[in-house]
């Protein structure tokens, strides 16, 4: 379970990057982790993967307080989760198979093991067929699935994608989505980031919204009145227009996108 | 286990062929550094041995007094050779002293006929082994009783202390120089494959490689190049040592150089650890600047 209490990150130059963040997901959900640009959603995710660490609040993941991670801890909680990221970070200079395989091979695994498991994760991603081929010679769809069978092949507990299909192109980015669902669908908790509301809509998961470091709103709460009458009236009054707020930022996001 | 370490000496053999040009700077001035450190120590053991071959300075004669007798003397003998810095002891006998004395006048001896051996003393004719020891050891000399005199060179032994302090000095200098020399240079190298593994580090970090197993690379890099370096220096130098210089040194008929063969292993081994920590050295700054993900 990964919990955000009060969580605060403001930068060494004063930006503050999140503003008391307040989100609890479950172990084997589905996340979507959305907002405009410069809303905190990567740093979210850096904290997460413990690139770095909260100024205030506190951020536990299994009941481990994140901030309280030596650096020798660091890399043991590393194997738990699954990385993602928008430009897939692939090596050049090794093939599908390597790439994956090097996940494997640099947490000290051997072998047989590695060949095994190797396959069964291409195989899941679709890609068996591509094995000896380079990333290069592979489409931007192609690439972020060795980046997901890379982020898998150690079965970790959790898949951390900060815009896995920011350079996908849209057909694609639904057979990524497809892929990390059914992946969370083996009980692993999934958290992608992503500005495409289309996507969002599409998978019906649960979204949460952060805008000026805090969350704008957290679909899981639509559903938890407790939540909702401790919040405050402007909160409860935009909630009633979310519809049509969610539309309309759509194109904000949109906007944004086209940014970075 | 096995596994991982072949894929790491895999990485590091890798970016050595990769960078080889780099490695190939490495090498050379890794080289050039353990080229001094030997031929400073060659240098120095040659030093030594002309010392002791060809010099009198570290020669020392203790005269005896005349009353002593012929337990006595052994008595000394006995103390003498308890005396840890002193070797080739002698003893001479006033007639044999005499004698040798003669012989050294050649035609002229016969000025000296009239001349008795009671005139002379015996004495004890010994080396000291460690002339930068010098002192404490005549001290102890000094203790021992029965001595009427002391023939000692001790300006003599004062200077060339003086002097291999100075060689020693500069020695120490150089090879220091050399030392860091060849760390920067190592650094270097290792920063360019570090440089151009950087997406790879960043990987191993997400997946949780230890900072020790993202290291181990580079420093197998910097051992591979110590040693490669250590190896030129050792054929460099044997070679150069025993086809060139040693024959030249004997040449000039001063004294018998000392054998490199008879310690081709113990240098063998020097070149190549130090060699090899040197490399370690070298490699262990570059990557802690990118583990820091
Ligand atoms: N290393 C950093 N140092 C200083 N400020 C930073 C740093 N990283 C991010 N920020 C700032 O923190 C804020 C949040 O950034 P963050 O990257 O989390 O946004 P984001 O929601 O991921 O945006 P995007 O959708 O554009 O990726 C921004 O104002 C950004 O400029
Ligand atoms: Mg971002």
């Amino acid at each position: 379970m990964i919990v955000f209490k009060n969580v605060k990150k403001t930068y060494p130059n004063g930006t503050d990057a999140l503003n008391g963040v307040d989100i609890k997901i479950d172990d084997g959900e589905f996340v979507f982790i959305t907002g405009p640009s410069g809303a905190g959603k990567s740093t979210m995710i850096r904290l997460l993967t413990c690139e770095d660490v909260p100024s205030e609040g506190k951020l536990t993941v299994d009941g481990t307080n994140l901030k309280r991670l030596s650096r020798r801890q660091i890399p043991k909680y590393r194997r738990k989760i699954g990385v993602v990221f928008q430009d897939f970070r692939l090596i050049p200079t090794l093939n599908v198979y390597d790439n994956v395989a090097f996940a494997m091979r640099v947490v000290g695994r051997g072998g047989r093991e590695i060949k095994e498991r190797v396959m069964a994760v291409l195989g899941i991603v679709g890609l068996e067929h591509k094995v000896s081929v380079f990333p290069e010679q592979l489409s931007g769809g192609e690439q972020q699935r060795v980046a997901l069978a890379r982020a898998i092949v150690n079965s970790p507990a959790i898949i951390i994608a900060d815009e896995p299909t920011g350079n996908v192109d849209p057909e694609m980015s639904i057979e990524i989505m497809k892929l990390l669902s059914s992946i969370n669908r083996n009980g692993i908790t999934v958290v992608v980031v992503t500005h495409e509301q289309r996507l969002v809509r599409a998978f019906k998961k649960r979204e949460i919204r952060l805008r000026y470091g805090k969350v704008e709103f957290d679909t899981a709460h639509d559903h938890d009145h407790d939540h909702k009458e401790k919040s405050s009236d402007k909160k409860d009054h935009h909630s009633d227009k979310e519809d049509h707020k969610k539309k309309h930022s759509h194109k904000e996001d949109k906007e944004d996108s086209e940014h970075d | 286990m096995i596994d991982s370490f072949i894929f790491l000496v895999k990485c590091a053999v890798k970016s050595i062929f990769k960078n080889w040009l780099l490695t190939l700077a490495s090498v050379t001035v890794l080289t050039i550094c353990l080229v001094t450190l030997g031929s400073s120590i060659l240098l120095f053991d040659n030093v030594n041995l002309f010392i002791d071959e060809v010099g009198d300075e570290s020669q020392v004669v203790i005269f005896l007094d005349e009353s002593l007798t012929t337990e006595q003397i052994n008595g000394i003998h006995q103390q003498l050779f308890q005396i840890q810095n002193i070797k080739n002891v002698s003893y001479e006998s006033k007639e044999m002293a005499l004698q040798n004395y003669l012989e050294s006048m050649g035609e002229n001896a016969s000025l000296f006929s009239d001349v008795t051996s009671d005139v002379l003393r015996n004495s004890f004719i010994f080396n000291i082994k460690d002339l930068s020891k010098f002192d404490q050891t005549m001290f102890e000399v000094g203790k021992i009783e029965g001595i009427s005199r002391i023939r000692e060179r001790r300006e003599v032994v004062d200077r060339i202390n003086d002097i291999s302090q100075v060689i020693l000095m500069l020695a120490f200098w150089i090879i220091a120089i050399f030392i860091v020399i060849s760390i920067l240079v190592i650094t270097n190298t290792v920063k360019v494959s570090v440089y151009s593994r950087r997406i790879e580090i960043n990987i191993m970090k997400y997946v949780g490689a230890t900072d020790a197993f993202i290291q181990m690379p580079y420093f197998i890099e910097g051992i591979i190049i110590g040693i490669l370096a250590g190896i030129l220096t050792l054929f460099l130098t044997y070679f150069t040592y025993t086809n060139i210089l040693s024959p030249i040194i004997y040449d000039f008929g001063l004294f018998t150089p000392v054998s490199f063969q008879s310690r081709f292993i113990p240098f063998a081994l020097f070149y190549i650890v130090s060699g090899a920590l040197i490399g370690m050295v070298g490699s262990v700054y570059p990557v802690k600047k990118y583990l820091n993900v």
